[in-house]
């Protein structure tokens, strides 16, 4: 019966749990049974009066239900509530007592200060410290006298409760506008010889609160060797209030080690006064790095459009990682008209700075610049219009397409010859790629010289389209050398899927060898997009690529896509091919397939593993092998395979109100139209004996069922551990054995359940809930003892 | 509005903005956060997000867990589960004696209390992954203790314990991030759709559908009582929840209702997307069946999925203004016109604090002695958001909220219910 009204009562616990009047709660009260009274309780935290008062404070003494009372008195405002609590200190003891000093703190109850006093010195820690939170909270003048004259304490969690109150204190004479009063209790908190972490809360306090001499102090703590002064002068640094204090702060930098320039540069920064620049600027020439990233990164907050002439030269100086943050301020750059300044600035600027403020246009999305960009890709330096042109396929839209194309057509130097078509290929591309914008290029093809010609095949081929396709295609025989090779390479790389068979002949067509590695080259390109058709059409395609090899190259970039095929006749492939001249590649690819086979074809996976853990090529196969083995010995309890059909829903029902709910399978008759499907492993492959489910449940709150059939040759008891993302229910032959309307995380093991396995085969079906985010089991069967069954077969039904 | 919601940007996407912070390895020896000092952590709770945070796993973001990093020693561990504390220092030490090449390496103590956790001069900082009931508190005291602090979601139950955590971090100067980590991770989808709607993309906005209902605390039912196991330390377990017998539930949720759960990281966005990190709403009613909240800009929040656009599986967000709408969660992030996403950031745009590990950052934080981007006060806000929502859910009336005073206006009923008394001695 006690079992019965606990969770009749806690069921009422929600903070507005029952709906009734105070007469009804405060009969409630009366009750014999002390879990009614607890829920009486709760209702009169949300309606209690005065006339509750006397029937609450009755129970403060009562383990059972003395923290709803004083939920409930916290929340009534009347003072006889604080009144009540006051009376009980003397009246309650050990938790309970304690309970009613927090409770004198949580409603801020002055009246209690003396009371609070005199626990200060209690023999009790824990009501002492209690005591001295509770003041804090209060935080009155009478409070803060009571803890400045709290008796010495051996105990160190006393000291630092008191300290705690002290500060609670200060913060409320803050709030009070009593600054020079904080000021005083934080003054004597910093020299209280207290633990490190409360002297630099005290000290914060005090540089922010002494207006005096805050930043007087402050100053010092960053110049001194005080660590606990420094980190509280640095946090202060930050939020001291005054228009002086960023300049005076600037002044230390030159005199600080080059860590605590650092940390005050960001300071410095976070307080956004601009004043601050020509320090920024010095500390941008200081010998450490650290202090030049940290300059750089205040000035692309702080500088603006004025400095931005310097900040270019500067940045064109720089290397390494101060270029990256040198280029990152430039892009960052806000105050004033920065990108009108930087297009003004692009036609004066020395050649690495004309690259720079290109960088930085482009990073801006700053299309307005686009005109001077091409005037500068035209006419400009190498540097600067390489770098102007690599802007341009950022920034430009289809109008200034035929210019670079124009460019493309004309460049002569290979690194803009190079960035011209990159520009000319994404800016047809943004443009929406196909016949529109690659027909710009290809009017450009008669005439263009043949490196020129070779680039805007490349680049027409880039861009896409029937159109392009075509005149790559038709280019593969022309007469120029140069120009049929790049037709060859454009065409290998960008073919659509549709021209595998014709890369695959012209792989094997007669005549230069290149031309035939090249269109290999291109039909691996076209396999390795397959990836959403049937295992076996993609096998098929390796099976043929593999056939017509004349390299190693080539028949490595083979094996590769070999490898993401996981079937069996690949992993009979994979061997095969390990004895030939790409054994080590063969051999990854065996590896990759049977570990991926591991949850489903434990049969054909097996000794494949077995013989590249023994003798496999290079010590990582091996070893890879190994693991792979190793995991599944320590797994091989774990049942694998199972079939899966979901998810269900029925609306407005979620998770944990489906569970109770038969859906698809569960219902009698079973729907015919039930598609069950495979279920999958997470795409690592050693977690082969997990299901994951997580791609199936299109979105929260539905149910999955997943069925599998073991076979083992004699009945037995067994046990079975189960992890399940979320809820599980779990049916051996047509038996509800194991169920748990659980909303968690998958946590193999977390569930136990002993069942009767009868000799044969025995049938497993089961329901999953899904609540959010990731769904998915784990179901490890062993004897009862833990160890293995001997003779258990997993099979899926046919 | 009824563009496919497959429309979505690919490939020449906007440009998401690298790290803006000067990495600690940068920095020289003279300092008192010499980046040869190691981080010292200790683990409390080690469940699957605090195991994960730890050791690595789905929920870590951070490959092999902060055990793997070079900068971080974990020397603590606590779980009032036996297996799981001395697992995780196991494996722990095990990891360490393969780094160090050293057999039988001891770095790691396992806790029962944490308070034994917090007492150690050789933990740095926490990262707290208990049961929820036990974010708030165990935030506050962790931080009084002087140690940083990285804390799951939801980070509190109450407005009061809420206020009382970036209270305590702001006090005690301690680094804080909480575990709302759509601000870091994901790509920076969620970063770059704040930055859009605060650069006034979707030209004024009018309402946000926030995908969860609001949530608050509730003391869930108990089953029948059991023994309370050996392996397990039960009282700990509840901390300042009332006490009942032990009923073999350990559900870190169990004391939690409604959205409370998930709601934290779709609020936090939406808060981060409406400037309002130090703000809140001015208004909640509870209409068509769920929570809305106005904010001062008259912007209205639902607390509920958008009927005509259903985020993905992992829950976002939907803003929805005059120039159209934009749509966000873990796995996409479009927009109608797709434009709206498709056309990069600019310089002038609003440009958000990029981080693209949420763990690594606070590590970096703790060397830096910045805030992070989840700081404690953007964290307290957020989960305020959450739980006003699941007040009206429950009030089901219009209620006034100041957010200056954290307060609701003229509404002394609705006052009674922004705290809950712990059970002692856990008033933190």
């Amino acid at each position: 019966m006690r079992t019965q009204t606990w969770w009749l009562t806690l069921a009422l616990l929600s903070p507005l749990a029952a709906q009734t009047d105070e007469a009804t709660a405060l009969a409630g009260l009366q009750a014999g049974d002390a879990n009614a009274r607890v829920a009486a309780c709760l209702t009169l935290q949300r309606i209690g009066s005065a006339a509750a008062v006397p029937a609450l404070a009755s129970l403060l003494g009562d383990p059972a239900v003395a923290q709803a009372a004083r939920q409930a008195l916290e929340a009534i405002p009347d003072s006889a509530a604080g009144a009540a609590l006051r009376a009980a200190l003397a009246t309650t003891r050990g938790a309970e007592r304690v309970g009613v000093v927090q409770s004198l703190g949580a409603r801020a109850e002055a009246t209690a200060v003396p009371d609070l006093a005199g626990l200060l010195g209690d023999a009790d820690p824990l009501a002492a410290r209690t005591a001295a939170r509770a003041l804090g909270r209060i935080g009155t003048a009478a409070a803060l006298t009571a803890l400045r004259g709290a008796p010495p304490s051996v105990d160190p969690t006393v000291r630092a409760a008191v300290a705690d109150g002290l500060l609670l204190c200060a913060e409320q004479l803050l709030a009070s506008r009593q600054t020079a009063a904080a000021a005083t209790v934080y003054r004597d908190l910093a020299a209280a010889g207290l633990p490190a972490h409360l002297r630099v809360a005290a000290l914060r306090g005090l540089y922010l609160t002494d207006r005096d001499g805050g930043l007087a102090r402050l100053s010092a703590a960053l110049q001194g060797s005080d660590r606990a002064a420094r980190q509280a002068a640095l946090q202060a640094a930050a939020d001291l209030p005054g228009t002086a204090v960023a300049a005076t702060l600037a002044k230390l930098l030159p005199s600080l080690a080059a860590v605590a320039q650092v940390d005050l540069l960001a300071a410095l920064r976070s307080r956004g006064d601009p004043a601050v620049v020509p320090a920024l600027l010095r500390a941008q020439q200081h010998p450490e790095l650290a202090v030049r990233l940290a300059a750089w990164q205040a000035l692309g907050e702080l500088a603006d459009d004025k400095l931005l002439a310097g900040l270019a030269d500067r940045a064109a100086a720089c290397e390494g990682a101060e270029l990256s943050a040198a280029r990152l301020a430039l892009t960052r750059l806000q105050r004033g008209a920065v990108e009108a300044a930087m297009i003004r600035r692009l036609p004066a600027a020395a050649p690495a700075a004309q690259a720079e403020l290109a960088r930085a246009l482009a990073s801006r999305r700053a299309v307005a610049a686009v005109p001077a960009l091409l005037h500068l890709a035209t006419t400009g330096a190498p540097p600067a219009a390489l770098r102007a042109t690599v802007a341009l396929g950022e920034l430009a839209d289809l109008a200034v397409l035929p210019a670079l194309v124009k460019l493309l057509a004309s460049a002569s130097e290979w690194p803009l010859l190079d960035a011209a078509e990159q520009a000319v290929a994404a800016v047809g591309l943004r443009a929406g790629g196909g016949d529109g914008p690659a027909a710009t290029v290809l009017a450009a093809l008669p005439g263009a010289q043949p490196i020129n010609h070779g680039a805007l095949l490349r680049a027409a081929g880039a861009i896409g389209g029937p159109a392009a396709v075509q005149a790559v295609r038709q280019a593969l025989d022309e007469a120029t050398p140069e120009v049929a090779a790049a037709a060859l390479q454009a065409y290998a790389e960008a073919a659509p899927p549709s021209a595998l068979e014709d890369l695959l002949a012209l792989a094997q067509r007669p005549g230069e060898a290149l031309r035939r590695v090249v269109a290999l080259r291109g039909y691996w390109r076209l396999v390795a997009l397959l990836t959403d058709r049937p295992a076996a059409e993609r096998l098929a395609r390796v099976q043929a690529g593999l056939a017509v090899c004349e390299r190693l190259p080539e028949r490595r970039l083979g094996l590769a896509e070999l490898g993401r095929v996981h079937l069996p006749a690949a992993l009979a492939l994979a061997v095969q091919q390990a004895a030939g001249e790409a054994r080590e590649e063969a051999e990854l690819a065996a590896l990759q397939i049977a570990t991926a086979l591991l949850g489903s074809d434990r049969v054909a996976a097996e000794p494949v593993l077995r013989r590249l853990a023994a003798t496999g090529a290079g010590d990582e196969l091996r070893q890879r092998a190994q693991a792979a083995l190793a995991e599944l010995t320590q797994r091989a309890m774990y049942l694998m395979p199972w079939q899966v059909c979901g998810p269900f829903r029925e609306p407005g029902r979620e998770c944990q109100a489906l569970y109770d709910i038969a859906l698809g399978p569960e219902r009698e008759p079973a729907d015919p139209a039930i598609h069950w499907q495979p279920a999958v492993s997470p795409p690592d492959p050693l977690l082969f004996w997990q299901v994951d489910l997580g791609g199936l449940t299109g979105g929260n709150h539905c149910l999955l069922y997943l069925r599998t059939r073991l076979e083992v040759p004699t009945a037995q008891p067994a046990r079975l551990a189960i992890g399940t993302d979320d809820g599980i229910k779990l049916w051996l032959n047509g038996a509800l054995v194991h169920a748990n309307n659980a909303v968690r995380g998958l946590t193999p093991d977390e569930d136990k359940c002993d069942v009767q396995l009868r000799a044969g085969w025995n049938e497993l079906f089961v329901k999953i809930t899904q609540h959010t985010v990731g769904c998915g089991a784990t179901f490890r069967l062993t004897r009862p003892d833990g160890q293995p069954i001997a003779g258990l077969r997993v099979a899926v039904p046919e | 509005m009824g563009m496919p919601r497959r429309e979505f940007l690919r490939r020449g996407g906007a440009a998401l903005a690298v790290p803006w912070v000067v990495p600690a390895s940068a920095l020289g020896k003279d300092g008192f956060t010499a980046p040869s000092e190691r981080i010292q952590m200790g683990f409390i709770g080690l469940g699957g997000q605090g195991s994960g945070h730890l050791l690595g796993g789905a929920w870590t973001y951070l490959s092999g867990g902060c055990v793997a990093r070079d900068e971080v020693q974990v020397t603590a561990v606590c779980d009032v589960i036996r297996d799981r504390r001395d697992g995780s220092a196991r494996r722990v030490d095990q990891y360490y004696a393969g780094k160090f090449g050293q057999v039988g390496y001891q770095a790691c103590r396992a806790f029962i209390d944490f308070r034994e956790l917090l007492a150690r001069s050789d933990v740095d900082a926490v990262v707290i992954g208990t049961p929820i009931h036990w974010h708030a508190p165990m935030s506050i005291l962790a931080a009084e203790a002087g140690k940083d602090v990285y804390c799951e979601k939801p980070t509190a139950l109450t407005i009061r314990s809420s206020r009382r955590v970036a209270d305590a971090v702001r006090r005690y100067g301690r680094v804080y991030q909480g575990g709302t980590q759509q601000r870091s991770e994901y790509g920076g989808k969620f970063r770059l759709a704040c930055e859009l709607v605060r650069s006034g993309r979707l030209g004024t906005l009018q309402e946000v559908w926030a995908f969860c209902a609001g949530g608050c605390y509730t003391w869930s039912p108990a089953g029948p009582p059991q023994p309370v196991p050996d392996w397990l330390d039960w009282d700990l377990w509840l901390g300042p929840a009332p006490w009942f017998p032990f009923d073999g539930r350990l559900d870190s949720h169990r004391f939690g209702s409604d959205g409370i759960n998930w709601g934290q990281h779709h609020y936090d966005i939406v808060q981060w997307a409406l400037d309002a990190d130090r703000s809140g709403p001015v208004e909640l009613d509870f209409r068509d069946g769920h929570a809305v909240a106005t904010y001062a800009s008259g912007v209205q929040v639902h607390g509920a999925p958008w009927p005509g656009q259903s985020v993905g599986d992992t829950g976002g967000a939907v803003f929805r203004g005059t120039a159209g709408w934009l749509a966000v969660d873990r796995e996409e992030l479009i927009s109608d016109p797709p434009e709206l996403v498709r056309e990069p950031l600019r310089a002038g745009e609003v440009h958000l604090p990029a981080t693209n590990s949420h763990m690594g950052e606070f590590l970096e934080c703790i060397r830096t002695r910045r805030q992070p981007v989840g700081h404690a006060e953007a964290t307290h806000r957020a989960a305020s958001a959450l739980i006003l929502g699941g007040l009206v859910q429950q009030l089901r009336r219009k209620l006034r909220w100041d957010p200056a005073t954290e307060r609701f206006v003229d509404d002394a009923a609705a006052n009674r219910l922004l705290e809950a008394a712990s059970r002692a001695p856990w008033d933190a």
